[in-house]
C-alpha cells in the first residue's frame, strides 16, 4: 500500500507541481485551504503533511497547531516562499521536520521525502 | 465767598455806625447808653459772624440778623439825636448791604421797617414836621428804590453767579467723565491689543485699498517683517504677499469671506512658508467693506510632518510589497521551475504538453503582477477624452458568462479610456469571484452635479466588516488568488480623475462599489 501525503497549498499551481512530482511513488492527495486539511487529518491516516505557510484564510501555523492536536507524530514539511527569522523558532517548537523554500528543487523534496516516511 | 464779603460789609456797616455815633449831636462818651450799644452792637456781630456756615447761609437768618441791624442803627440813632445829622444815611448802607443776601421781597420788608422807624423818629425829634418835608418825601422813597435796585441787581447777580457755579461744576464733571472714558477706552484698547498678541495665530488685518492697520506677534515672525516695517505700509507693495491679496482683493470685491484655504507665499527672506488662512470681512455700519481680517497658520511644520508620514508609509509599502512580491513571484517560479525539472525525465508527449502550459501559466500570472505594480505605481499624465461607460462596461462583460442589468441613460465621462476598463475589469471580476450562479451584476449610472456616479451592485458573499476599512490597501487581499492590488489600483485609477470611491458591502447579501468619476459636461 503506497504511503499517504496531503499536500495543502492555495495555489492551484503548485498542488499540481507537487502532485506531479510525488504521485507516482505515493497517494497524494490535494486541499487548499487549512480547514480541510484538519479534517482530512482527523478523518484519515497520512504518513506525512506538505504545507505552506502563507495563506488567505487560515495561518500554516496555525493549521500545524490544530494538526499537533490532534496528531502528535505526523511529519510535517513547510513549504513556502520565503522564509522570516521567527519561523525558524515556530518551526522547533512544532515539530516540523524540514523547511523547504520556493522554488523547489523536486529531487531535493523527494529525498526529504524518504528520508521521512520511505516509499 | 459770599459769605466772607458780606461779613466784611457788616463790620464796615458796624464801624460806620459807630463812626457816625462818635461824631454824631452827643457823640460817644463811655458809660452812656449809646456806648454800650455800640459795644452790644459790635460784639453781636462779633458772635453772628462765627456762627456756622449753614446758620449764616439761612436767608431768615440773615433777614432777622438785618432787621436787628436796623433795629441798632435806629436806637444809635435815637441816643446820639442823631435825626439831625446824615446819621440815615446809615439806613442806606444797611438796606444796601442786606440786598445782596436778601431777596426783593426781603430787602423791601427791611427797607420797610427801616423806614417806619425812621419815620417814627423824625416825628418824635419833629413832631410838627409836613409829609411833604423833604426829609419824608425824598428820603424814603430812596430807602425803597435803593433796596428795589440794589436787591434786583444783587439777585440777579447771585442767579448769574449761580449759574456759573453750576457752568462749572457741569464742567468738572462733564471732565471726570471724559477722563474715565479715554481711562477705559485705553484700558479696552490695551486689553484688545493684549488679545490679538496672544493668539497663537497670525493676525493681519488690511484695508480696502491694501494699507495694513494690524499686524500680531505671530503674523511678525511668520512673515519675517518686523511690525515698524509693515504697519501703514501697502500689502501691494510686498512681492511675497501678493499671492494673499489676490484672495483678500477677492473676498472684498466679492463680499465672500474665504474660509479654511491654503497658499503658499515668501516671506521677508525670500523662504516659501505653506499657510493656512482665513478671510473675514471687516464691515461698516452701512455695510459697506471696509476691509479685511487675514487670520493665518504656519504650515511648515504640519507639511514636515505629513512629508515624514508618508515617508514612512511609503516604506511600510516597501515592507509589505517586498514580501507580496517575493511571496506572488516565488509561486508561479516554483512551478515554472519544478515542471521545467520534471520536463527532462518525461518522454510522454501528452504529459509535456501539460507541464507547458503550466509553465506558460505561471509566466503568464508573473507577467499579470508586473502588470499590477506597474499599474499602481507609475504616475503617468493621464489624457482624458470622452467614455461611454456603459459601452466600455458592456465590451468588458461580453466575453463572460454573467447576468448584467444596465440602469440611467446619462453614462459618457471624461477620463482616460484603458485606465477606466482595468478599473471596471478589477471590479467587474471582484463580483464575479464573490457571486455564485445566481449572480447578478447591476450597474447604475447616476450624475451628481458635475459627476458621474457609476454604481456596481453584485448579490455575491460580501465582504467582512473588519475586512471593509483595509479594503483599498495595496497588498490587502481575502481572495485565495489575489495580488491585493485589485481595489488599490481601481483607487489609484480614481484619484487620478480627481474622483472618489467608496464601498458598501454586507457579508451574505453582497457589495456595492461607487464610482464618482468627472461627468463628460455636454451629456
Amino acid at each position: 500500500m503506497k504511503k499517504r501525503i496531503l499536500v495543502l497549498d492555495d495555489e492551484e499551481q503548485i498542488r499540481i507541481l507537487l502532485n506531479e512530482a510525488l504521485k507516482d511513488d505515493y497517494e497524494v492527495v490535494l486541499c487548499d485551504n487549512g480547514r480541510e486539511a484538519v479534517k482530512y487529518i482527523t478523518k484519515e491516516r497520512f504518513d506525512l503533511l506538505i504545507t505552506d505557510i502563507k495563506m488567505p484564510g487560515t495561518h500554516g501555523f496555525e493549521v500545524i497547531e490544530r494538526i499537533r492536536e490532534r496528531n502528535k507524530t505526523i511529519p510535517i514539511i513547510i513549504c513556502s516562499a520565503y522564509k522570516l527569522l521567527e519561523d525558524d523558532i515556530i518551526v522547533k517548537t512544532s515539530g516540523v521536520s524540514a523547511f523547504i523554500t520556493k522554488p523547489i528543487e523536486i529531487k531535493e523534496l523527494k529525498t526529504k521525502v524518504f528520508e521521512l516516511i520511505g516509499v | 465767598m459770599v459769605k466772607n464779603k458780606l461779613s466784611f460789609l457788616r463790620y464796615v456797616l458796624i464801624l460806620t455806625t459807630i463812626l457816625v455815633m462818635t461824631y454824631s449831636k452827643r457823640g460817644l462818651n463811655f458809660g452812656e447808653p449809646a456806648y454800650a450799644i455800640a459795644i452790644f452792637y459790635l460784639i453781636i456781630s462779633i458772635i453772628i459772624s462765627r456762627l456756622p456756615d449753614r446758620i449764616l447761609s439761612k436767608p431768615w437768618f440773615s433777614f432777622l440778623t438785618f432787621l436787628f441791624d436796623i433795629i441798632i442803627i435806629s436806637s444809635a440813632i435815637y441816643l446820639t439825636e442823631g435825626v439831625q445829622t446824615d446819621f440815615y444815611l446809615i439806613y442806606f448802607l444797611a438796606i444796601l448791604i442786606s440786598s445782596v443776601s436778601q431777596t426783593v421781597n426781603g430787602s423791601f420788608f427791611i427797607a420797610l421797617v427801616a423806614s417806619i422807624i425812621y419815620a417814627w423818629l423824625i416825628r418824635r425829634e419833629y413832631p410838627d414836621l409836613s409829609l411833604l418835608d423833604s426829609r419824608f418825601l425824598i428820603r424814603i422813597p430812596f430807602l425803597f428804590i435803593i433796596s428795589l435796585v440794589s436787591s434786583y441787581w444783587a439777585e440777579s447777580t447771585r442767579r448769574e453767579l449761580k449759574k456759573k457755579e453750576e457752568l462749572e461744576r457741569f464742567n468738572v464733571e462733564l471732565k471726570k467723565e471724559v477722563e474715565k472714558i479715554t481711562a477705559r477706552e485705553v484700558e479696552l484698547r490695551v486689553y484688545n491689543e493684549r488679545i490679538i498678541n496672544s493668539v497663537a495665530s497670525g493676525i493681519m488685518v488690511v484695508k480696502g485699498n491694501g494699507m495694513i492697520t494690524t499686524v500680531n506677534p505671530e503674523a511678525e515672525r511668520v512673515l519675517g517683517y518686523k511690525k515698524e516695517e509693515i504697519l501703514e505700509s501697502n500689502i501691494k507693495t510686498l512681492e511675497g504677499l501678493k499671492p494673499l491679496w489676490q484672495k483678500m482683493e477677492y473676498a472684498i470685491s466679492t463680499g465672500k469671506p474665504i474660509i479654511r484655504d491654503d497658499i503658499e507665499i515668501l516671506n521677508k527672506n525670500g523662504e516659501r512658508i505653506p499657510i493656512g488662512f482665513n478671510i473675514t470681512l471687516l464691515e461698516l455700519p452701512d455695510k459697506e467693506i471696509s476691509g479685511c481680517v487675514l487670520i493665518f497658520k504656519d504650515l511648515s511644520e504640519i507639511r514636515r510632518l505629513e512629508e515624514v508620514a508618508r515617508q514612512n508609509e511609503r516604506f511600510s509599502y516597501l515592507g509589505k510589497m517586498a514580501s507580496w512580491v517575493a511571496h506572488e513571484i516565488r509561486n508561479p517560479l516554483t512551478s515554472i521551475d519544478g515542471f521545467a525539472q520534471l520536463l527532462m525525465n518525461v518522454g510522454d508527449k501528452d504529459k509535456i504538453k501539460f507541464y507547458v502550459e503550466e509553465i506558460r501559466k505561471g509566466t503568464h500570472r508573473i507577467n499579470r503582477i508586473i502588470d499590477d505594480i506597474l499599474t499602481f505605481a507609475r504616475s503617468k499624465k493621464l489624457e482624458f477624452k470622452k467614455v461611454d461607460l456603459k459601452v466600455l462596461i458592456d465590451e468588458i462583460i461580453k466575453p463572460l458568462k454573467v447576468k448584467i442589468e444596465f440602469e440611467g441613460n446619462r453614462t459618457f465621462v471624461q477620463g482616460e479610456e484603458e485606465s477606466l476598463r482595468r478599473l471596471f475589469v478589477n471590479l467587474i471580476t471582484n463580483s464575479i469571484e464573490a457571486m455564485d450562479e445566481n449572480g447578478l451584476i447591476k450597474i447604475k449610472f447616476n450624475r451628481q452635479d458635475d459627476y458621474l456616479v457609476t454604481r456596481v451592485i453584485d448579490n455575491g458573499k460580501g465582504i467582512d466588516e473588519k475586512d471593509l476599512k483595509n479594503i483599498f490597501s495595496p497588498f490587502f487581499t481575502t481572495k485565495p488568488r489575489g495580488t491585493g492590488l485589485g481595489l488599490a489600483i481601481v483607487k489609484k485609477i480614481v484619484d487620478d480623475h480627481k474622483g472618489r470611491v467608496e464601498i458598501q458591502s454586507k457579508p451574505g447579501q453582497g457589495t456595492e462599489v461607487s464610482v464618482w468619476l468627472p461627468a463628460w459636461k455636454e451629456d
